[in-house]
């Protein structure tokens, strides 16, 4: 099941390059730099949901004490982590040329900056204690905390003054944006999306071998 | 017209395709890792110290 996820996802992503360099059209404003878009802004997309991920099986976790879930929530932030890297790195790309800067400290950016911390944090935590239930306990807190920020982030843009342009499509009403270019953003958010869900199937899968591994 | 930065485009692509298959590569490895017994777990599972 797992592998057949990995080769619909693979699939996927080659239709959503051909996608984003055949078939979504030169911007005229930004010109091709723009095409960075498609991987860009899916990578938060898949981010963002696999926090939610972390948030629902950590509070889970919290109640039930159940191992599958605090995996559950295990995979998804090393997933997430995974992606939110690549929106940050990506953009910071896409950045130079349409900003003139890698980084500036603006809310979108501080704000993402900081989710990507609470998580890599969310990893490290789990190592810090020789006990694992205890490590996922604290995990379950520090995931709760840092989905919870995930609104922050992506309301940021609309909250203060950033140097980041408001969202063009996760928002009320119509997008402006043509349709050639929302189809090219949808097929490659619906690749990464496949390919996070494979890599989180995958990661539960190992994580729960190691765990009968150990015992 | 305003310049296409195809370099930068290149770049943004790269680094994605080396985090993300990099990250699979982490899972296959781990995977491995896993179906090969270490001389630890063979000594834990057969109980010797």
């Amino acid at each position: 099941m797992t592998r057949w996820l990995g080769i619909v996802a693979l699939v996927a992503v080659v239709a959503g390059l051909v996608m984003s360099f055949g078939v979504a059209p030169r911007e005229l404003t930004q010109g091709n730099v723009q095409r960075i878009m498609y991987v860009h802004v899916p990578a938060v997309w898949v981010a963002y949901l696999a926090f939610f991920v972390v948030l629902g099986a950590s509070v889970a976790y919290l109640w039930s004490r159940e191992p599958g879930a605090d995996r559950a929530a295990h995979a998804a932030a090393e997933v997430g982590v995974v992606f939110l890297g690549v929106n940050i790195a990506t953009g910071a790309i896409w950045g130079k040329p349409t900003w003139g800067t890698w980084w500036t400290w603006d809310a979108r950016l501080t704000s993402v900056a900081v989710v990507f911390v609470i998580f890599i944090g969310y990893l490290l935590v789990r190592r810090m204690t020789d006990d694992p239930e205890r490590g996922a306990r604290f995990a379950a807190v520090v995931g709760i905390v840092g989905a919870l920020n995930v609104p922050l982030v992506h309301f940021s843009v609309y909250w203060w003054r950033t140097l980041h342009q408001p969202p063009t499509f996760m928002k009320p009403g119509p997008s402006a944006a043509p349709a050639s270019i929302r189809a090219a953003l949808l097929v490659n958010f619906a690749a990464l999306l496949l390919l996070g869900a494979y890599f989180i199937a995958k990661r539960y899968t190992l994580l729960r071998a190691e765990q009968e591994a150990a015992a | 017209m305003t310049a296409d930065h195809w370099g930068f485009v290149a770049a943004a692509y790269i680094v994605a395709a080396l985090a993300l298959g990099g990250y699979w590569r982490r899972l296959v490895h781990m995977e491995k890792n896993l179906k090969t017994p270490t001389l630890r777990s063979a000594r834990r599972r057969s109980g010797a110290r």
